[in-house]
């Protein structure tokens, strides 16, 4: 046996060739769009569905009515009753999820394999023929209230809330999917009927069934889903529009007594469909992406400031946001916004990019690839966005290649298109008494209120 | 048909078990490795301890003094590590080609961590833990109700007593010299369980374990845990009721009993209990509390079965228009039920199921938290075998409406601890009789 040598780390090598799976999709008679993937020996199936209107295509003053609508699908259908439904899901070892997002609405079923023609079924019977009883409108939408006013105690949320409402102003990504309570209390069972008329037609249907046998699969779903009525003309809600420029400023919210404070740092970032998109990944995986990114790297690796910073692009199908999230001690917060803030400026001006770090940003994504597509729900979810952002059916196969072939000019360019440390808008929720004399500081003025 | 996980156990000279798992659907690697340590194995006033040598453990160590994260982030791989009671894990999932990179790390840092061990980097990794501590109790709603409830459950001296996460005065009076006694008395190969899966063969992993952990020396047998008897703890004070006032909008219940350990006869009946009370919204309790009679905004109950001891706690949050009481009053009506009628044949078949399914989605992975290499690695420590699967799922087939009976039957008799948790200022909203929770 060799022994181990510590004088260097192994190196790597080639990348191990790895090929996504093929995705099988075409089109049903009735409009509907059915892909299918083979997941040899899966010992369960995911059947999801996606429809591409989400909180983005909520009616002004009817916030919040996508996601209620979507939380009512399994309260009962035209057949059976919600308690009934659900103990139906549960003979078949079955997991009901429904997720809104700014752009869709996602409904899936995960089973056992064994039962993959009920999963089927029954995601069919809840998005063609929910009940929507007024009473179960009055008792989810109550529920869904109470969540909103708990959220206010939740510091980070009311963070990413008062953050988007600064970014978006009353721009259709202003509102998190759950709404306010204002417009909650305004939506009612006729509007939630309403909605689902209007959005959930099958024409509009994109169906993903990912598991072992794909061939079987596939004729299984096209002969329920074939027999499903058409209505609509499925198009899907049109991406949004640029929101107005909102200028750089801090806003602060209190939370008397807060231990940390949560920083939101971001602006106005770019749809997943820009032609930037490989080197925007290459970019954030360095400045804040990852564990080992800058911005990670600088407060909590050196600073101690915090248990963790991440930075995210919410890639969608208009402009999402580009934001920092971080919960910091409540002494380091002026000092964790002026760091942050000069990472954010600094990669785009006097420290661009190594070529260590591009290399590592790039192997990182090019080679961690495979490992992101194990699970069948993680499958469904990569053909699911092929279809929400109208991607060429080959992305995930030319992934790698894209990304390995970004360049320090790429990124500088990404850096230079993407980044706007002169929009960055901050928010804090924290201790007032401790804050307030120092957060003018921080580089962004006097504070603001929301 | 149901999930199964072949493997291959070996035994190093030096006490290292290393198990592999084949499994070349995609091509990844899982590295993961136990240590039979967690804040059981602290004493009073040296709390918090297990947990903040897991963040040191990514400091580097004497041949890679530096981050542990850069040379495998850059390798395409996703890493973590976590600390509970009862053991501390570390893993890496990483592509095929940077497995022997994966296992060079683990090891050095096994067999040559306190070269490169600082007093700057244990400050700083105090603090990043007291931030920690801040983010995920003490500044999130609800997020010290588990400390109390431990707490009282199990008083001191009890190994439970104290929260993993430890005492603010603990981290702060750590000293480099209990780290050093802390890695010589538990960081060697006799006290850890390393599991690699995914695709890679199996002789190729047992031999680049070998090369890589087989230079290690072997460790003393940690200290025995002491554990008080139950009779002489918790018992004599209990029931108790207790309150904590929180920056939360409606007030909470936890009502909360000890029970098994981990595998032990009776775990997998309250985990079945658990499911028949509050899993999913055909559950008893979600009916009766948050759709028939609107009194909760959710429900869940759990058994969090540990080595030494379980807990099982039905939690609920309570509807602006109702009381803490009425709450209490139908938690125990459905218990009293349950432990009268037991639960129906189709309910029941419904309830495993459900396990089923939730084991293999669990299984899909080779890497992570509760994937493939860390169950193998639970069976090893808990069971004494990787091979518990069988037997695991086995439990759970078991199961039957008597011994589902049983169990409601025991928890409905005895004595418990409730715990309030209400908005500040807000009282009033415990349950009648709580008492202040003490929380250090």
């Amino acid at each position: 046996m060799t022994p181990a040598d510590r004088t260097a780390l192994p190196g790597l090598g080639e990348p191990s060739p790895f090929e996504f799976p093929r995705v099988a999709t075409d089109a049903l008679p009735n409009g509907i769009r059915l892909s299918t993937i083979d997941r040899p020996r899966s010992e369960l199936v995911t059947v999801l569905l996606l429809l591409r209107h989400g909180s983005a295509a909520d009616p002004p003053g009817r916030e919040g009515l996508a996601a209620l609508t979507g939380d009512l699908l399994d309260e009962g259908s035209r057949e059976r009753s919600g308690i009934e439904l659900h103990r139906a899901l549960q003979r078949i070892g079955g997991a009901l999820a429904t997720e809104v997002t700014s752009d869709g609405t996602l409904v899936s079923v995960t089973a056992l394999a064994r039962f993959a023609r009920e999963a089927i079924a029954h995601l069919i019977e809840v998005v063609a023929r929910p009940r929507f009883d007024p009473d179960d409108v009055d008792r989810v939408r109550g529920l869904r209230l109470n969540r909103l006013a708990q959220m206010q105690r939740v510091a980070g949320a009311v963070a990413d809330r008062a953050w988007l409402a600064a970014l978006y102003g009353s721009h259709p990504y202003a509102h998190s999917p759950v709404g306010s309570a204002s417009s909650l209390e305004a939506a009612g069972a006729e509007d939630v009927a309403a909605f689902h008329a209007r959005h959930f037609g099958s024409p509009g249907w994109t169906v993903i069934v990912v598991g072992a046998g794909g061939a079987r699969l596939r004729a299984l779903a096209a002969e329920q889903l074939a027999a499903v009525p058409g209505s609509g003309d499925g198009s899907p809600s049109p991406p949004p529009p640029d929101p107005e420029p909102s200028p750089r400023r801090l806003v602060f919210l209190s939370r008397p007594g807060a231990v940390q404070s949560e920083i939101r740092l971001g602006h106005l970032g770019a749809a997943r469909t820009s032609p930037d998109y490989p080197a925007l990944l290459v970019l954030n995986m360095v400045l804040g992406g990852q564990f080992v990114s800058r911005i990670n790297s600088n407060l909590r690796e050196r600073k101690g400031y915090t248990y963790g910073a991440r930075t995210v692009l919410s890639l969608r199908r208009g402009r999402g946001p580009f934001l920092l999230r971080a919960a910091v001690e409540t002494s380091a917060t002026t000092d964790a916004i002026r760091e942050a803030a000069a990472e954010i400026a600094d990669i785009g001006g006097d420290r661009p990019v190594s070529a260590g770090e591009l290399d590592g940003a790039r192997a990182a994504l090019t080679r961690g690839f495979a490992r992101r597509f194990e699970t069948a729900g993680q499958l469904a979810a990569a053909a699911m966005h092929l279809a929400l952002f109208d991607l060429p059916a080959d992305d995930y196969r030319t992934f790698v290649p894209r990304v390995a072939a970004v360049d320090a000019g790429d990124v500088a360019g990404a850096a230079a298109r993407h980044l706007h440390p002169e929009r960055l808008i901050a928010v804090v929720v924290g201790d007032s008494d401790r804050l307030l004399a120092s957060l003018g500081e921080a580089g962004f003025g006097e504070p603001v209120e929301p | 048909m149901s999930a199964t996980l072949p493997y291959t156990k070996a035994t190093l000279d030096n006490g290292l078990d290393v198990i592999v798992h084949e499994e070349h659907a995609c091509p990844v690697v899982a590295v993961n490795l136990w240590y039979h340590v967690g804040s059981k194995n602290e004493r009073p006033g040296r709390t918090g301890f297990a947990h903040l040598f897991e963040h040191l453990m990514f400091e580097g160590s004497e041949h890679h003094d530096s981050g542990y994260f850069r040379p495998l982030e850059e390798a395409g791989g996703a890493l973590n590590g976590s600390t509970n009671a009862d053991r501390t894990n570390y893993w890496a999932t990483v592509p095929r080609e940077a497995v022997e990179r994966a296992l060079w790390l683990e090891s050095d840092r096994m067999g040559y961590l306190l070269p490169a061990l600082s007093a700057d980097k244990l400050a700083t990794q105090r603090d990043v833990v007291l931030n920690e501590r801040r983010q995920n109790y003490e500044n999130r709603p609800y997020g010290l109700a588990m400390m109390v409830l431990a707490a009282a459950h199990f008083p001191s001296p009890h190994p439970y007593h104290w929260p993993t996460i430890g005492m603010p005065a603990d981290l702060h009076a750590v000293q480099l010299d209990d780290v050093r006694e802390f890695f010589a008395a538990y960081y060697h190969p006799g006290n850890a369980s390393l599991a690699i899966a995914g695709d890679i063969d199996t002789d190729e992993a047992l031999a680049l374990a070998a090369r890589y952990f087989a230079e290690i020396p072997a460790g003393p047998p940690p200290p025995p845990v002491a554990v008080p008897t139950a009779s002489s703890g918790a018992s004599a004070s209990l029931p108790l009721s207790l309150c904590l006032e929180d920056r939360v909008e409606l007030a909470r219940v936890y009502l909360t009993w000890r029970t098994t350990a981990l595998f032990e006869a009776g775990d997998a009946e309250l985990d079945v209990l658990a499911d028949l009370l509050a899993g999913g919204l055909s559950s008893r309790l979600h009916r009766a509390l948050v759709r028939d009679r609107r009194l909760a905004t959710d429900v869940s109950a759990w058994q969090d079965s540990r080595e030494i001891a379980g807990l099982f706690a039905i939690s609920a949050t309570v509807a602006p228009t109702a009381r803490a009481a009425d709450v209490e009053a139908v938690v125990e009506d459905a218990l009293a039920r349950l432990a009268f009628e037991g639960p129906s044949g189709d309910e029941l078949a419904r309830v495993l199921r459900s396990a089923e399914s939730a084991a293999a989605a669990l299984l899909q992975r080779v890497g992570g938290f509760g994937g493939r290499s860390d169950q193998l690695n639970r069976y090893n420590v808990y069971a004494g075998t990787p091979g518990y699967l069988a037997g695991d799922l086995a439990r759970y087939r078991r199961v039957d409406g008597n011994g589902v009976r049983a169990a409601a039957a025991r928890l409905a008799a005895e004595r418990r601890v409730a715990l309030s948790i209400v908005p500040l200022g807000s009282t009033g909203a415990a349950l009648p009789g709580a008492v202040p929770a003490d929380v250090s």
